[in-house]
């Protein structure tokens, strides 16, 4: 149980600790102490890295039915192809989003049982830039027409 | 706090069913998805392109789940889940968007 909060705490509330991926496999199961398996790290470290597989997976899910929904429940724009542009987007955003998603899930898996750092998370400022972009072109034509 | 075994010791604790729960909560979402695709439809053949999208989606992401929910109940201690589950998962999504990407082009 000791272990278990150490590394815990190594792993810390905020950010991405550089050595995260060391402080998982340091651990062993916390509660079934017959069972540790020093090939596996700590199950607790495995199925959060899981589970955000899995947010991934709905936000790009929810992108996909947003560009659906652009395309086919909002009004024409002014400006010709702009709603099948943006619907474009969404879509390719969804799609980048459900490929690099499995992609991550590998990587930290991976560096997870090797000890390594953990990989960037390089698809959140990626998101959040063309979210931002799709976003902002919307609200601009909204508010012209 | 002592280190002595707490009420809870030699179960997940509660780890293994948020990630069920996350599972179900996937798994509902691409039964909406597949469910809005269709509503979004004219009929004729844009229907059946919206339920062949829609089953793409939905037929995958129900049985990665189901199939991940059956292993983390028989798992004594979680392990993580076979590459083929999440794959599954990915690549049917990835699939219904190059098709909404080819719906949307053409």
């Amino acid at each position: 149980m000791a272990s278990a909060t150490g590394a815990l705490r190594g792993a810390g509330a905020v950010g991405i600790p550089p050595r995260l991926s060391a402080a998982c496999q340091a651990t062993t199961v916390p509660s079934d102490e017959g069972e540790r398996d020093p090939d596996f790290p700590d199950y607790r470290f495995t199925l959060a890295n899981e589970r955000t597989f899995l947010a991934w997976m709905r936000t790009s899910l929810a992108l996909l039915a947003g560009g659906i929904a652009l395309r086919q429940v909002v009004p024409s724009f002014e400006i010709a192809h702009l709603r099948t542009t943006l619907a474009v987007v969404a879509v390719v955003l969804s799609l980048v989003l459900a490929v690099a998603s499995f992609v991550r899930w590998n990587q930290i898996e991976r560096a997870m049982r090797r000890g390594e750092p953990l990989p960037h998370p390089l698809a959140v400022p990626v998101l959040a830039t063309v979210i931002a972009a799709v976003a902002g072109t919307v609200a601009v034509v909204l508010l012209v027409r | 706090m002592n280190g002595a075994p707490g009420p809870n010791a030699g179960t997940t604790g509660l780890q293994a069913e948020r990630t069920q729960l996350a599972w179900v909560r996937m798994a509902l979402a691409t039964g909406a998805l597949a469910a809005v695709a269709t509503r979004l439809t004219r009929g004729g053949a844009s229907l059946v392109l919206a339920v062949v999208f829609g089953l793409i989606v939905a037929i995958p992401g129900f049985a990665a789940a189901l199939a991940r929910i059956h292993a983390l109940q028989r798992q004594p201690v979680p392990r993580a889940a076979e590459p083929w589950t999440v794959g599954l998962l990915a690549a049917s999504l990835a699939l219904a968007d190059a098709l909404a990407l080819a719906l949307l082009v053409a």
